[in-house]
């Protein structure tokens, strides 16, 4: 079991502060902390599964032929002993397929960084606004990036097309401003 | 659809490429900057959502987002430690209301008085809002390999309502805390109570001894500076000014150099303190600086301004005597110069002696030790 310290002087906090009604003092810094602590605490680190040792004619596992197989990869169906055994949100994978999921970004559980096109669509649509001449060129790539990106992954939390769709009108309309103004220009020639 | 979206599309492991698989998040209350120091260095704004079997915080900038996910199976401590960061603030919004009304009650102009009665209000919403949302914490999350800050969570109201929603959850999974386990941890700190604990460390670093020669500096610049202005606010004279000026200066070096060295030192807390107010008086009294050059500018006669020189003979020829709100501001740098200046000598002195007595005591011991 580890100790919790003071997040401000990193002193280690006793027992007794633990879970208490109110704010209480650190002892060391007299920082007024609370503490929540949780079963997961006093249960500390958990041990990995190491797989057993192969007996007779059972299945082995694809990666570890003298491991004994305890379940199939729920995508490519291979045999994996404890040991290769992830399991990700209820399914069980096996390590090949959980770095095939992670580098297509389809593992929505392992994912840590997504791009938010429709953000970046919508800025370049509405920023260079501030500029005006400069919407002749962003224009017509925030309606490239809308489109191009329109089946791509948003964010994790869930986000409607709201913002690709007013990337495309905005823009949309900078272009019909455009193009006015040009044809109104040259028609005054 | 391809097998991977068949695969991982519709039940236990989420994907967003149909849109029906994916956990539902319920948006946790708070959002907040990621900050590095005490003003936030980075753009991301960061929020909490409640999934089906873990926290989820947001990192997001606008044009991406930075996930991490806390397991409730793994959650061990939530960490809640009340700052004054939010009570900081109140102050320094405070004197902005206070110089911005002054200014509103003493400049000339009327465009001048409407747009710093403008300022004011703005500040004063300001303070309302800072005020009504609550004292400021920061909020950390601990499992067995991390601690992670939690920079949603920066208002004490709001972090006692997300650990309240998120509280059952974990429960639901870890199951309660025994009560032989609660008493246990609750009369472990009853039966020890004093203890002795390790010296407070910094991360990774050790204490070490700081003898304070220079917040003493410092502090003696202020406090001879708070004099300057006092005897200026009498009598002024160009070459006074002139000293003050130097002066302070010398003493807005002095500070950043002990705010550097104060860093993981022994100094006591209240001197740590009076070190960061000061900066804080060199800040706001640069502003006032700023805001006196500009109504003497706009006051003077501008063709008279050619060079940077006439700029700063116009400023040290400002008389307390001429305006009431040069007066104003000399009164106020006199004040807190003095205030403080003292209040940080007494301080360091009081640091000084007592680690000389410190010294002077282990010496003792050690000499009666060889004898």
């Amino acid at each position: 079991m580890e100790e919790i310290s003071c997040t401000k002087c990193h002193a280690p906090i006793p027992a007794g502060y633990y879970n208490t009604s109110n704010l209480i003092p650190c002892p060391s810094c007299h920082a007024p902390v609370k503490i929540d602590v949780f079963p997961a605490f006093y249960r500390g680190l958990r041990q990995g599964n190491e797989g057993e040792t192969l007996i007779d004619d059972q299945a082995s596992c694809f990666y570890h032929p003298q491991k004994r197989a305890v379940i199939p990869c729920d995508h490519c169906g291979r045999f994996l002993c404890a040991l290769c055994d992830v399991e990700l949100g209820g399914k069980h994978l096996c390590p090949a397929c959980v770095e095939t999921g992670k580098k297509k970004g389809r593992i929505v559980n392992i994912d840590r960084h997504r791009v938010l096109h429709d953000g970046v669509a919508l800025r370049l649509a509405l920023f260079p606004m501030i500029t005006v001449w400069l919407t002749a060129v962003t224009a017509p790539i925030a309606i490239y990036l809308s489109i191009r990106h329109w089946n791509s992954p948003m964010s994790v939390i869930r986000r409607t097309k709201v913002r690709f769709i007013l990337a495309i009108v905005v823009s949309g309309l900078q272009i019909l401003a455009w193009t006015i103004g040009i044809v109104y220009l040259a028609s005054r020639r | 659809m391809d097998h991977w979206d068949r695969l991982f599309g519709l039940e236990a492991v989420n994907t967003k490429m149909d849109g029906r698989g994916e956990t539902k998040y319920k948006r946790l209350p708070g959002r907040g900057p990621r900050r590095g120091g005490f003003i936030a260095a980075s753009f991301s704004r960061c929020s909490l959502y409640l999934g089906d079997d873990h926290v989820l915080a947001v990192d997001s900038t606008g044009f991406s987002e930075d996930y991490k996910r806390f397991y409730f199976s793994d959650i061990q401590a939530i960490i809640t430690r009340k700052t004054r960061r939010g009570a900081f603030w109140s102050i320094i919004l405070a004197l902005m209301i206070a110089s911005s009304s002054m200014g509103a009650l003493f400049l000339e102009g009327e465009s001048f008085r409407i747009l710093f009665w403008i300022l004011s209000g703005t500040f004063l919403v300001f303070l309302l809002i800072n005020v009504f949302r609550g004292p400021t914490c920061i909020c950390h999350m601990t499992t067995a390999v991390q601690q992670d800050q939690l920079p949603s969570l920066n208002r004490l109201r709001v972090a006692r309502k997300v650990i309240e929603m998120v509280r059952p959850a974990i429960e639901r999974v870890q199951g309660k805390l025994s009560p032989e386990k609660a008493n246990i941890a609750q009369s472990e700190g009853i039966l020890h109570p004093t203890r002795s604990l390790r010296r407070p460390r910094a991360r990774g670093h050790e204490i070490r001894h700081d003898d304070g020669i220079m917040h003493m500096v410092a502090f003696a610049l202020i406090l001879l500076d708070g004099i300057l202005t006092g005897i200026n606010l009498l009598h002024h004279t160009a070459i006074m000014a002139t000293v003050s000026s130097l002066l302070s200066a010398g003493y807005c070096i002095c500070i950043v150099i002990a705010l550097v060295k104060q860093h993981d030192s022994d100094l006591p807390g209240s001197l740590r303190r009076i070190t960061w107010a000061s900066l804080g008086f060199v800040c706001i009294s640069y502003l006032l600086s700023y805001v006196l050059m500009v109504t003497s500018l706009v006051t003077s006669k501008p063709e008279k301004i050619a060079t940077q020189w006439d700029m700063y003979r116009t400023m040290l020829d400002l008389s307390p005597q001429d305006s009431l709100l040069v007066m104003g501001v000399y009164a106020f740098v006199a004040a807190c110069s003095l205030a403080l200046g003292t209040l940080g000598l007494v301080r360091v002195t009081g640091h000084r002696n007592d680690s000389a007595n410190a010294s002077r005591a282990g010496q003792n011991l050690g000499g009666k030790a060889r004898v």
